[in-house]
């Protein structure tokens, strides 16, 4: 652990960088003892099922793993944060002042929640109605919020950054509905969606589906409103038009909030970021622009996709197959083509299971017409895709 | 031949037939246990196969060959037939690795879950789930009516016959009934 050098040092240990460096040594054994994860934190989350704990569907436990028994055989692991790093000097810099030297770089350190970002947010989360799922020490309150629902305004919302699994906002307010017509006060109640975008989803085949979901539950839908304050005492929020600036003040008795997202303080203080502060690389062989011994991959970089796990899937074998050819100092061949899937819960038993790429076109994996909502689908992402997870994707072979 | 048959050639339908087929089930996991060795057969008849079709595009080298040892390559049956589903078999031969390699990470797969603790306990509960839904409507009448302690009228009960689910189980009990009867008379 006193290496101070390494032929790869992986920066974050998430959904990106535990599925690259299992990948990195299982394709290469002189790989093995020369590559780290460079990670804070003691646990690891698969943060797709959060949806489901906030609908009461899921447990958190099962969404959460110790770090230390996720780190591959063969691969390092410094529990320290990045603080700074010197892509010039192929270094990083840990906060608690060690150096680390690289061959190459994998950034795969995720997205940094704006919590400040809405006024009033931090302090009224997890109570009297506040909610998200976006937050790992507070996802259980979303299914205590829902199931004490009594009526009156029931307010969702999706900020004008991007976040991570575009549809999260949303699959947490058709289940909410699904139960508030079971317990019998959806009657006595208004949903109200907030979106800060112009639309409910970038694929037409699957927004089509999406607004004929809205219709049926009779969801109040409006664009280009993005919440700005929480006022908890008087139970109200605060949203601004994103053309007009207009305000508008709500009454809710709960609210669901999707935070505003952005990238790491550390990784926009970098030459490896770009104008909006993400890992600036090349969209189809995930090099960086600049540095060539450098890859970015997940939510920090700057790829023109929706950020979810799935696209890691897919992005995952392109980093290693690329980064691997680098080292023997061939063209990069490996190309992402954008894919990435969001599935979208749309009631307790039902799903769109929407799969896209670049060019928003379906890339569907599944022998059905997947912008249908379905029970199968649904059954897939609770049943099969933690499995897939946990053994197949951050253990490299899926 | 019967080796040529494609993956592609069947269509999904035969597959998904095939797949619920228990005997066919029992079969995959067998060669699901044998596949390192089954890998490791394919890499070596890849090797071979190589060879042959180097030999077999040679036509001088062959010439000389059957000439030479025409006797010997008749015990191992190298006539026409089986150098044509050779060459069948190499064309094949990259679908075949894809395959194998598929089934390899599979197989791994399958490895890792099972021992896996936490997955088979989540797989458990969630055939436990399954088997009694979180919104039973069983269970959620029985609570109802452990609360409910309304009278019910001759009123309510004519209501109730409207409902098509009534009236489907009271169309379902006359055609029971029917169809006793007819059995009753022959
Ligand atoms: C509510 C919700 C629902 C979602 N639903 C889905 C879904 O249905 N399907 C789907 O595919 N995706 C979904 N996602 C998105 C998915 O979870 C993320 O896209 C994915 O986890 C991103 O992986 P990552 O490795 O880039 O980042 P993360 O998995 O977030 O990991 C980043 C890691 O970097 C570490 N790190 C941070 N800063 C530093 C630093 N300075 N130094 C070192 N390490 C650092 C962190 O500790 C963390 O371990 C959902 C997410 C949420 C929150």
């Amino acid at each position: 652990m006193d290496q101070k050098e390494y032929k790869v040092v992986i920066v974050g240990g998430g959904t990106a960088g535990i599925s690259v460096a299992s990948r990195l040594v299982r394709a290469s054994k002189a790989l093995k003892d020369q590559t780290v994860i460079i990670d804070p934190a003691k646990k690891h989350y698969y943060q797709p099922l959060w949806t489901l704990v906030g609908g009461g569907a899921a447990k958190k436990e099962d969404s959460v793993r110790s770090m230390e028994s996720l780190i591959p055989k063969g691969v390092d692991w410094i529990q320290n944060a990045v603080a700074e790093v010197r892509p010039e000097e192929n270094r990083v810099v840990t906060d608690d002042g060690r150096q680390i030297k690289y061959d190459y770089l994998v950034m795969g350190a995720g997205l940094q929640i704006n919590w400040k970002g809405i006024k009033g947010l931090e302090e009224s989360l997890g109570k009297n109605g506040v909610c998200s799922n976006y937050s790992a020490e507070h996802v259980e309150y979303t299914w205590e919020a829902i199931r004490k629902f009594k009526g009156g305004n029931a307010i969702f919302t999706h900020p004008s950054t991007p976040i991570k699994c575009g549809g999260a906002p949303q699959k947490i307010m058709y289940l909410a509905d699904d139960y508030f017509r079971k317990s019998g006060v959806r009657d006595k109640s208004e949903i109200i969606f907030r979106h800060a975008g112009g639309a409910i989803f970038a694929v037409e085949k699957y927004a089509n589906a999406l607004n004929k979901v809205i219709d049926r539950k009779n969801i109040k839908v409006n664009y280009l409103k993005n919440l700005v304050e929480i006022l908890p005492d008087q139970k109200e929020a605060v949203f601004e038009h994103m053309e007009t600036k207009e305000t508008e003040v709500l009454k809710y008795d709960m609210i669901h909030v999707t935070p505003p997202m952005e990238s790491p303080d550390f990784i926009k203080n970098s030459s490896l970021a770009d104008k909006s502060g993400w890992v600036d690389v090349d969209q189809y062989t995930l090099q960086h622009k600049r540095y060539s011994n450098v890859f970015g991959i997940g939510d920090c970089s700057n790829l023109p996709t929706s950020k979810t796990g799935a696209a890691i899937r897919k992005q995952a074998p392109v980093v290693e197959k690329n980064l691997l050819m680098l080292m023997q100092e061939k063209e990069l061949e490996a190309k992402y083509n954008g894919y990435t899937s969001c599935p979208l819960v749309t009631g307790y038993n039902r799903l769109i299971m929407a799969e896209f790429d670049y060019n928003l076109e379906p890339q569907e994996s599944f022998p059905v017409d997947q912008g249908i909502e379905r029970r199968s689908m649904y059954l897939v992402k609770k049943e099969l895709l933690p499995l897939i997870y946990w053994n197949g994707m951050l253990k490299g072979v899926m | 031949m019967a080796v040529t048959k494609s993956f592609k050639d069947e269509s999904r339908s035969d597959w998904e037939l095939q797949l619920s087929d228990p005997e066919i089930q029992e079969s995959l996991t067998i060669l699901l246990q044998k596949l390192p060795r089954i890998k490791e057969a394919v890499l070596f008849s890849e090797r071979a196969i190589d060879f042959v079709a180097a030999v077999s595009q040679d036509e001088e080298t062959l010439q000389k060959f059957i000439g030479n040892a025409g006797k010997e390559l008749s015990a191992y049956h190298l006539n026409e037939e089986s150098l044509r589903s050779l060459t069948t078999l190499i064309k094949k031969l990259p679908n075949i690795i894809k395959v194998v390699s598929v089934l390899e990470d599979l197989l791994e797969f399958g490895k890792n879950v099972l021992q896996d603790d936490d997955s088979l306990d989540y797989i458990k509960e969630g055939m436990e789930e399954m088997a009694t839904p979180i919104f039973s409507p069983l269970k959620e009448a029985k609570e109802r009516t452990e609360q409910d302690n309304q009278q019910v009228s001759i009123f309510t009960l004519l209501k109730w016959l409207k409902e098509p689910q009534v009236q489907k189980g009271l169309k379902y009990v006359h055609a029971l009934l029917e169809v006793y009867s007819e059995k009753h008379k022959k």
